[in-house]
């Protein structure tokens, strides 16, 4: 049998070649993400102790910061040979060009003393003394700062100062590489810079002869409550784990996507079965006749299907080395560090050719079950190529239940509030779409069908003949497609939506001409008051909120704050002053404050100037319960919590001065905080949006992956009917239909299981995100179902377009016999 | 069966001069046809017979357009098909020729009705309603036409393919052993009907076939053997065929046991 088994496979290698592509896409999908993240890891393994390598004990910050005056009392403890307090955060470099360089910067303050001292220096020296800088070697090379010269660095704390380049560092690839410039300064700078009141961690160096743990243990009793001390290995340990925890978050990320390729795949491979298994019943039956069992069947087309799955797995193993490059590259390109050379590990290997093969066999065991049941009678007719039956009365009946179940759980998952529901209606909606497929499909192709009969006559009414004949297996084609076409365009509407409703809440909230906003972190402390300083500007409001005793404490602006309320229940807003707040209804009812009431807030007293309603609970996540919010005059909430720093300020002209002459007076102030970025509306938009769009941008291009394995199937259903439809086609061609309109007829078939695909697929998508999105509407009006026509249309072309090439070689593999020879074919 | 009177076709319809085909190369090589001068008179029944291998079916590939000779040339009326690309083949096979195959002569996935207008639904022409009414008729298919291929016996299907043929009114009907795969009684419907429509429509037939009693149907017979037409028939009975196979086989028997001979006196 295993003899026979190989025969066959070998005849049919040709056949399952273009779906075994499916398999090796996946697989090599699998295989490249593994390998990505296995070379990362490993990079972060090897740089996971790069700023520790004389570090013998560290004391960390629990909650507040350590102050300068404990790494004294460290340095003094018995067998310390060296203390230094580190602390890291976000600081911003002024160009040369006089703009801040781009990208998330990181401040590190650098020990001064050479035991601590853990920095691969490329350039100059690290600095010794308050006023010098290192900057990491490829901001200093792009910027042309030379050693000596003065760099402009700048933080929350303040305007940006000039320090000395003293040297460049190599950071690559480590922690403090994040894509923007790394800034190392002594640690009295870094503390001014950040406006920090300490330090995050104290970093020791033992004295010789001094036991890590006991000197550990000493270094407890002196830093007290409130740190944490740990030895060497415990910080690199900690190291290692951080690391590698984001890189198997995203490894896991890249793993979903390849699943759904994989299952994409799977599909692909079932109907692959299904249809040679068919068109190789009257071989099946004669092996049936001749005395072999129906289990030696089965088990020879599992057998089959493993080899099949084997090599399939191994070439995409192969090539998943090759994708695993392709990813690197683009990950470089998008700033995301990644060590050259990924490797190819022995767990990898095992793990996608188990993958590869299981879910091969898995694919093919409903298949290779029903094509092998078949009466060795059939041996004697020709089955195969004659019109199939449908679906039974069972399986659309469950088709029906299981849609309905799926309608109803998107439907109500908004009333019921659990988005979980929303996944899970979306994934009942799909395997409804499954099992009434042979239903649907078939109309859908005939209703798509009907318009192009009457463009292109004839050739598209045999196309359509030929597309419905076997109900199962167009199908289980289109629904591939649906997998893939369904996930993108969930993500498009849903990130449509999501972008007009983020425009929408900048509309409504934000009313000025000109936004202030932190890159990477909080305001400069001194940045609003230089803002309301200049004569050019009028209204300068710096957003901040904090909660005390359970109420969200926000500043305001009297003159802006109208656009976030929905309505007054008694006073004036107008009364909102210096003294006074606007408390919200709930929190009002809740304490019993009226109009006039003194209230006190984090122990100062207030009088209620008005009892509002917001115009809807913000977006963010609640810390205090809905409407539990009071407003302040910025001077107030100043005055509360002076270190509490905002990430947007809203800036105005002050009356009778030009938009020019404003935007030229808040630039004046900017450029001299490179932590800041100075907007108008429509940027702010725009780069609350561009996120959005890059995450898209990011999901669309890992599924579609799937997409492509599913546009496979496409071809590969074609082809495989193409070569059971020789005898046909060679009739049609003696009775007439030139070459042209022969790929004509095999384009328009593909094109219209594809369109079926897509259509169903987008309808899924847009159900899904219709779901998710009344999900979302109940937490935040902005944000309703918006349909992105353009988008949805650039899929469906694309699906179209592809499948348009997916005709393209079966079509060949038609034309390729003559005509007497295709007659001639049994 | 009461069908319109019979266009006047005169002259022939389909004539090979020189017909050469020759598959593989080297040893391997095969001469199917080897120079074959034969014409069919249009508005007649030809018959094509011989022995197995003689190269009967390649004939009429060549003479229908379907397949390309190695040497010589084939005239369809006035068309000489050496000079036409494959689409104008396509189309001339499409406008002005029908077939009838042994058997897989259908789409399984149409009906009977949309198999029998093919030709004119990738010609985008509308079937004339009366005439396809007839043909219908004739070929006994009233009842039928919604069927699929799959559901109709083998007889009905190649009357359903002779319905095919015959709609397009073409120049000349190529038939390759129609009844090949029928019981006496669905055959002879088959050749009564090519028979009908040589009579009554003026058609022209070509058929192949190894059946004596079915080529008595036609009114004459080209015999070939070894790729070259040996032997002529006019107005053959039944019987005559036979006796004429019969003189074949006795021929090439007689080359065999000549070359047996021979052989042997080499061998000595
Ligand atoms: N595609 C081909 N390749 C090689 N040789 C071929 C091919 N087709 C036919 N032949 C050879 O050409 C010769 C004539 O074949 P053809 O099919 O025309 O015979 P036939 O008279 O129709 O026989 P039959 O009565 O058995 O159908 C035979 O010797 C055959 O082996
Ligand atoms: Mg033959």
């Amino acid at each position: 049998m295993i003899r026979i088994t190989l025969r066959s496979l070998r005849a049919d290698a040709l056949r399952l070649l273009l779906s075994s592509l499916a398999i090796v896409l996946g697989v090599a999908f699998v295989a490249g993400t593994l390998m990505v993240t296995d070379s990362m890891k490993a990079g972060a393994y090897a740089r996971a102790g790069t700023f520790d390598r004389h570090t013998d004990v560290g004391v960390y910050a629990d909650e507040q910061p350590l102050p300068p005056a404990l790494v004294d009392r460290v340095r003094a403890v018995d067998g310390v040979a060296a203390a230094e307090g580190e602390l890291t955060g976000s600081a911003g470099v002024v160009g040369s060009d006089g703009r801040p360089v781009l990208g998330y910067a990181v401040l590190a303050a650098i020990p001064t003393d050479p035991a601590l001292r853990s920095y691969d220096v490329t350039a100059g020296r690290l600095p010794d003394r308050p006023g010098e800088v290192v900057l990491d070697a490829p901001t200093a090379e792009e910027e042309g700062f030379a050693l000596g010269a003065p760099v402009l660095v700048g933080g929350v704390s303040g305007a940006a100062r000039p320090y000395t380049l003293v040297g460049t560092v190599d950071v690559a690839g480590t922690s403090r590489d994040v894509g923007g410039p790394f800034i190392g300064l002594v640690g009295a700078d870094a503390l001014a810079v950040t406006g920090e009141q300490g330090y995050g961690r104290i970093m020791v160096a033992a004295a010789p002869g001094t036991s890590r743990e006991a000197l550990a243990e000493r270094l407890s009793g002196v830093a007290g409550p409130g740190t944490t001390v740990w030895t060497r290995q415990q910080i690199l340990d900690a190291a290692v784990d951080d690391a590698v925890r984001d890189l198997e978050q995203f490894g896991l990320v890249l793993l979903t996507f390849a699943g759904v390729a994989m299952v994409v795949a799977g599909f692909v491979i079932a109907n692959t079965f299904a249809i040679v298994l068919a068109q190789r019943t009257r071989r099946t039956a004669l092996l049936r006749l001749i005395g072999a069992t129906r289990g030696q069947v089965f088990r020879a087309a599992l057998l089959e299907a493993a080899l099949l799955g084997l090599a399939a797995s191994v070439l995409g193993v192969l090539a998943g080395a090759g994708l695993a490059a392709g990813m690197a590259a683009v990950l470089s390109a998008l700033d995301v560090p990644v060590p050259i050379g990924p490797t190819l590990s022995g767990p990898t290997v095992l793990l996608c050719l188990l993958l590869g093969t299981g879910i091969t066999v898995a694919a093919a065991y409903l298949p290779a079950w029903q094509g092998t049941r078949v009466a060795p009678a059939a041996a004697l007719t020709d089955s195969s190529v004659q019109v199939t039956r449908g679906a039974g009365r069972a399986r659309l009946t469950t088709g029906a239940v299981v849609s309905a179940a799926g309608v109803a759980a998107l439907g109500f998952a908004a009333t019921v509030g659990q988005i979980v529901l929303v996944a899970v209606g979306g994934v009942l909606t799909f395997f409804g779409i499954v099992l009434y497929g042979p239903v649907l499909v078939p109309a859908l192709v005939r209703l798509f069908g009907a318009p192009v009969r009457r463009l292109l006559g004839a050739t598209a009414a045999l196309a359509v003949a030929n597309a419905v004949r076997n109900p199962r297996r167009v199908s289980a084609t289109a629904t591939a497609l649906v997998i893939g076409i369904g996930l993108v365009s969930a993500f498009v509407v849903g990130a449509g939506s999501v972008k007009v409703g983020i425009e929408r809440s900048v509309d409504a909230r934000i009313g000025v001409d000109y936004l202030v906003t932190g890159i990477g972190g909080g305001l400069p402390a001194t940045l609003a008051g230089e803002l309301a300083a200049r004569p050019e500007l009028g209204v300068v409001h710096e957003h901040r909120s904090r909660v005390a005793d359970g109420v969200e404490i926000r500043s305001a602006h009297p003159e802006l704050v109208g656009r976030s309320l929905s309505g007054v229940v008694a006073g004036d807003v107008d009364d909102l002053r210096s003294g006074t707040v606007l408390a919200h209804r709930e929190l009002a009812e809740a304490r019993g404050w009226a109009v006039g009431s003194p209230v006190v807030l984090a122990g100062r007293t207030f009088r209620v100037a008005a009892v509002v309603t917001a115009g809807e609970p913000s977006p963010a996540p609640a810390r205090v319960p809905a409407g539990h919010l009071v407003d302040v005059v910025d001077a107030d909430f100043a005055a509360l919590f002076p270190t509490e720093r905002g990430y947007l300020a809203e800036v105005e002209p002050a009356d009778g001065v030009s938009a020019a002459r404003a935007r030229a007076a808040v630039e004046t102030v900017v450029a001299r905080h490179p932590t800041v970025n100075l907007m108008d509306q429509a940027a702010y938009k725009k780069m609350l949006t561009g996120t959005v769009d890059m995450l898209l941008a990011f999901v669309t291009a890992l599924l579609g992956l799937a997409v492509v394995i599913a546009l496979v199937g496409v071809a590969n259903t074609l082809s495989l009917s193409v070569v059971e439809r020789t005898r046909e086609n060679g009739v049609l061609r003696a009775v007439g239909l030139t070459r042209g309109r022969m790929r004509a007829m095999l384009a328009v078939e593909a094109v219209l299981t594809a369109m079926v695909g897509a259509v169903l697929g987008v309808a899924l998508g847009i159900g899904v995100s219709a779901g998710a999105m009344a999900f979302v509407a109940k937490i935040s009006g902005d944000f309703t179902l918006v349909l992105p026509w353009g988008r949805l249309a650039g899929i469906f072309s694309v699906a179209v377009l592809a499948a348009l090439a997916a005709s393209v070689l079966p079509a060949r593999r038609a034309l390729a016999r003559p005509v007497v020879e295709a007659l001639g074919v049994e | 069966m009461s069908l319109a009177p019979p266009p006047v076709r005169t002259g022939v319809a389909v004539a090979a001069r020189g017909l050469r085909k020759e598959y593989g190369h080297g040893t391997a090589r095969v001469v199917a046809l080897d120079g074959v001068d034969v014409g069919f008179a249009a508005g007649a029944f030809h018959a094509v017979m011989g022995p197995s291998g003689s190269g009967k079916s390649t004939l009429l590939h060549c003479l229908a357009g379907l397949d390309s000779p190695t040497a010589g040339t084939v005239r369809i009326g006035d068309t000489d098909t050496a000079r036409l690309d494959d689409r104008r083949l396509t189309l001339l096979r499409r406008d002005r020729i029908g077939f009838v195959f042994q058997k897989f002569n259908l789409l399984p996935a149409l009906t009977a009705e949309e198999n029998i207008v093919l030709p004119l639904a990738i010609a985008n022409r509308r079937p004339e309603a009366t005439w396809l009414r007839q043909v219908v008729a004739a070929v006994g298919l009233a009842d039928r036409l919604g069927h699929r291929p799959g559901e109709l016996s083998g007889g009905q299907q190649q009357r359903v393919a002779l319905a095919r043929a015959l709609v397009t009114r073409p120049e000349v009907i190529f038939a390759d052993e129609p009844t090949g795969n029928l019981d006496s009684r669905s055959g002879a419907e088959v050749l009564r009907l090519l028979r009908e429509a040589v009579d009554t429509l003026g058609q022209t037939v070509v058929m192949v076939t190894h059946d004596p009693v079915a080529a008595a149907y036609a009114d004459r017979v080209v015999f070939l053997a070894d790729g070259r037409p040996v032997r002529e028939l006019t107005a053959p009975t039944a019987e005559r065929v036979l006796d004429t196979l019969a003189g074949l086989d006795r021929t090439a028997e007689q080359d065999g046991s000549r070359v047996a001979a021979t052989d042997a006196r080499r061998g000595r």
